[in-house]
């Protein structure tokens, strides 16, 4: 029996079809309760509260390794199409209108922060990896130093052997003045992070106009640095991009965890005053 | 551009096992020299435990086991005793660094702990008020803001004492806004609050009535998909059973500018589901004379009135909305002049109010003159009034015969003893009026409408009888000279009277004896009478309450009270009575409350029930050739006998006068531009 495939697009398509089917049906209900009078805020907020308890919890699922509450992988799913819904419900339960309250603007503001930066992390996520698949093979991102380190040594290592074969310093030299630092720490993450090659192009054009004082052997071993520059470049175009696809989390999470201290409150006030 | 030389190499020696989520990670990372094993889960270094080794015997020797990610055996081997030399270790002894796993999480728990304390400091202080509060209230409602240093106002509003004080969690629940509710009505809905929370606040028969008047003309109607599912829905409003919260419309805290009783033309159609797509289409037209219902009774087609202007009676109210009548002494009096051509007549004795008249009673051995008790039928409204507040005269009146049909011989066919309570509760009174000052009024008055001596209705009744001494004073002196005596039990003879040496006022209002039918009699000083309004007001009023408060009657005399309290209104405000033609003839009285329409219009409810209309921007409107006849039609002859002209003769408004300019695209046509939700003002 042949399985039906299912591609990454076509689970996209019927996922996201099937989000929007449900958030029309929801917009259907919600408008129909507000023309009947009905008093919406109430629902609305509480299934808004609860629905961030929901995507919360997928950072929880993931530290847990025990019950095996489905894949990681649906999880994301969940987070990411449920996430849409909460706009769709936030909408509503505010009215589409700014809010007044200091309360109420903080809790919104969070939201949409903390919503923002979730839309952000998803097109990063999206974005970086097929990037960073052309700069090079895998390179784990808590190895990126030991790598860095590895570089160097070779580099440093290419050097000395230059010296020594050639008697002339001429490529140590250049090393010294303008390679040194570069393989010593991670340099040019602005320029990585802006897609920019402009760094490497200008090193290797410096490395270029060496070559009319090099002899054979030098100039051979100028090819090999030449790779070893640009490893260097690749491995510190991983640490940005990396980077940004980590650095995010250190806003979307924190941002969460306010985002409920402050709903809770809210929820606290409402049942305290409406009635 | 890929990469010519590969970093990331795969064996299980080449490659290391990372462990991120682990809460330290080796000091050496950052240099690219992290040992393999890591720190311990206390973040101590373990450099010199991982190079350690459990040596092997091996004949007689013992080999090193180290592993080679450690750096393998060690070039001294194990000490001769077979334990491990611990050498150098291979990797420096570092200090272990936080992961980023566990950087995020504390970041996490600084910003929660930053946001609680926030959260902490905000609940609890003076600025709470200002922090909870979801936002400025509307402009109706900006007097209950509370303001800078003064304390929480929610209260007013809220059940809640506020989230400072104790009280806060025994209000967590379920929120009810009927409860709610119950506030709004502190100040809205002060004259029917039974009905304040009801469908468009009347009655569920009423509601009932008009719903079968929509869906006998049902009309073409375009709903949309949300429409239907919203009319599917059991609605809380749908059902005329169920109350409505004031908050499920009137949204607060949405700034000062907010509209409170904004709705849109589809949430009148989840109801109105029979109705219309428009007011352009398919409203139906207008049946009924929408303008606010007038309390004067006034014909507009009478010739008198007709050839008037409509600007010598009507003028715009301050803010241009609504037209008002002009005052009477600008509108009515130049022809309605006291005393002249007016309603009361010309004569004095025509206008004049029978206050105190002794009933011709067939007596004997009482000091009752014959020729002064010329009252051959009811006693007088007023008189009747104040001899409810004494309980003898009560019992008396209640012994009087219910077939006497009015005449007084008859009213104590066996009974002298009854007589004789009658007559003497008569000339008390007769004494009081004379002889008592205001207090005695106010007691004897309040006792006759069951309320406080300082009552506003006692007060406008006790003040002028008080200062009307003097002609009960010149009424004793005439026809009872000898009261005193006779009240003090001495015998005086029965007809003793004196001879009519003063004179009494003729042609001026207020108070007066009439010598004709030998009475104390009252005429009006003019229009708007204190005494003849105060005596109305107060027995309308007492009419109201002791309907409603009839289970709270506690005794048999209050019920007494209250029954002859009906009959003096009757008395006065029936066909013949000084009150129907005197003031009723214009200022009508409301059937089913009974309540005296003094002002030209009843604010609190139109005769059209949900309708309104602006003046201000339609009068601008009007060219120089306009007038007000353009919209407000009187019937021609072919008219005269249509039954749709209303009680002021003019005809229906015409839909197509309105339609013209009220298009979705000229003017607006929604349904609050026409219409209110609360059949009560609230």
């Amino acid at each position: 029996m042949v399985q039906p495939i299912r591609t990454f697009r076509f689970r996209r398509y019927l996922s996201s079809l099937l989000t929007l089917a449900l958030a029309a049906g929801l917009a259907l209900l919600l408008i129909a309760s507000n023309l009947s009078l009905r008093d919406t805020h109430y629902a609305t907020g509480w299934a808004l509260l609860g629905m961030i308890l929901f995507l919360a919890c997928y950072n929880l699922r993931k530290k847990l390794t025990y019950p095996p509450l489905l894949r990681s992988a649906t999880w994301l799913q969940l987070h990411l199409y449920v996430a849409w819904i909460t706009l769709l419900v936030f909408a509503f339960h505010i009215g589409f209108r700014i809010p007044n309250g200091i309360i109420e603007v903080t809790l919104a503001t969070l939201y949409i922060t903390t919503f923002t930066s979730g839309v952000l992390g998803i097109i990063l996520t999206r974005a970086i990896p097929p990037r960073l698949a052309v700069r090079g093979s895998e390179v784990i991102y808590e190895r990126i130093p030991m790598f860095r380190r590895e570089l160097r040594l070779r580099a440093e290592n290419l050097m000395i052997q230059s010296v020594e074969k050639t008697n002339a310093t001429i490529l140590s030299d250049f090393y010294t003045a303008h390679l040194a630092d570069y393989f010593a720490r991670s340099r040019n993450l602005r320029f990585h992070l802006m897609q920019s090659h402009k760094p490497l192009h200008n090193l290797l054009s410096k490395l270029t106009t060496q070559d009319r004082y090099l002899g054979t052997e030098e100039r051979a071993i100028a090819v090999e640095l030449r790779d070893l520059i640009k490893t260097k470049d690749a491995l510190d175009y991983h640490l940005a991009m990396q980077g940004i696809l980590k650095i995010w989390l250190f806003i979307h999470i924190p941002l969460t965890y306010m985002l409920i201290a402050v709903a809770v409150v809210h929820a606290f006030l409402i049942h305290v005053f409406l009635g | 551009m890929p990469l010519k030389i590969p970093l990331q190499k795969i064996g299980h020696e080449d490659s290391r096992y990372e462990r991120p989520n682990q809460k330290w990670v080796c000091g050496h990372t950052t240099d690219g020299r992290p040992c393999p094993l890591g720190p311990d889960a206390k973040g101590a270094c373990t450099s010199a435990a991982q190079c350690s080794c459990e040596p092997l015997k091996e004949g007689d020797r013992w080999q090193c086991t180290r592993l080679g990610v450690y750096g393998g055996p060690c070039p001294n081997g194990p000490n001769p005793d077979g334990s491990c030399c611990h050498p150098q270790p291979e990797f420096n002894v570092c200090h272990p660094r936080l992961s980023g796993r566990t950087k995020r999480t504390r970041i996490v728990f600084a910003c929660l702990a930053f946001t609680v304390g926030l959260l902490t400091v905000a609940l609890n202080g003076p600025w709470t008020t200002a922090i909870i509060s979801p936002g400025q209230l509307s402009h109706a409602h900006l007097a209950i803001e509370p303001i800078n240093g003064q304390s929480s106002n929610c209260t007013v509003c809220h059940n809640a004492s506020g989230v400072t004080q104790s009280g806060a969690l025994g209000h967590l629940g379920i929120p009810d806004r009927l409860v709610q509710s119950e506030n709004c009505l502190t100040c809205h809905f002060n004259q029917d609050r039974d009905s304040a929370l009801r469908v468009h606040n009347v009655n569920i028969d009423q509601l009932a009535s008009w719903g079968k008047r929509d869906n006998q003309t049902p009309q073409t109607a375009s709903p949309t998909l949300a429409l239907v599912a919203a009319t599917a829905m059991p609605g809380i409003h749908t059902n005329i059973q169920n109350d409505i919260a004031c908050a499920t419309c009137h949204q607060e805290h949405r700034g000062k500018m907010h509209n409170l009783s904004q709705l849109s033309d589809t949430q009148c159609q989840v109801c109105h589901t029979t109705s219309f797509a428009s007011f352009n289409d398919g409203h139906p037209a207008f049946d009924l004379v929408s303008h606010t219902r007038s309390g004067i009774a006034f014909d507009h087609q009478k010739p008198k009135h007709a050839s008037r202007n409509c600007a010598d009676c009507h003028m715009p109210d301050t803010a241009g909305i609504s037209m008002r009548l002009k005052p009477y002494e600008q509108a009515c009096m130049g022809c309605h002049n006291q005393g002249t051509e007016d309603w009361h007549g010309s004569s004095l004795k025509d206008n004049s109010h029978l206050v105190f008249q002794l009933p011709l009673l067939e007596v004997e051995d009482i000091y009752w003159p014959e020729d002064a008790a010329m009252g051959e039928d009811e006693i007088p409204p007023l008189m009747r009034l104040l001899l409810l507040g004494d309980d003898d005269a009560l019992a008396a009146l209640q012994s009087i015969d219910a077939d006497a049909d009015g005449i007084p011989a008859e009213w104590f066919p066996d009974e002298d003893e009854s007589m004789s309570l009658f007559t003497k509760a008569v000339k008390h009174l007769l004494d009081d009026l004379a002889h008592g000052d205001e207090k005695t009024c106010r007691k004897r008055i309040a006792k006759a409408l069951d309320v406080a001596p300082n009552h506003r209705r006692v007060t406008a009744l006790a003040k002028p009888l008080a200062a009307a001494n003097f002609a009960f004073l010149t009424y004793q002196q005439r026809w009872l000279p000898l009261l005193s005596d006779d009240l003090e039990g001495e015998e005086v003879k029965k007809n003793e009277t004196q001879e009519p040496d003063w004179s009494y006022p003729d042609g001026h209002a207020g108070w007066y004896v009439d010598q004709d039918d030998i009475a104390v009699s009252y005429r009006p000083i003019g229009h708007a009478d204190p005494v003849i309004k105060g005596l109305l007001d107060a027995l309308v009023e007492s009419e109201s309450t002791g309907v409603n408060s009839a289970k709270a009657q506690t005794s048999d005399a209050t019920a007494t009270r209250a029954q002859q309290r009906s009959m003096i209104l009757k008395q006065l405000t029936d066909s013949g009575g000084f009150a129907r033609t005197a003031c009723l003839t214009c200022h009508q009285m409301e059937a089913q409350s009974q309540a005296i329409n003094w002002t030209a219009s009843n604010r609190s409810q139109a005769v059209s029930g949900f309708s309104k209309f602006n003046h201000g921007p339609h009068m601008t409107m009007l060219r120089d050739s306009d007038n007000c006849t353009q919209c407000h039609k009187q019937p021609g002859p072919e008219d005269q006998t249509s039954a749709v002209l209303s009680r002021c003769q003019f005809l229906p408004h015409d839909k197509a006068t309105c339609a013209s300019c009220h298009t979705p695209t000229q003017a607006d046509n929604s349904c609050l531009n026409c219409h209110v939700y609360h059949h009560q003002r609230p």
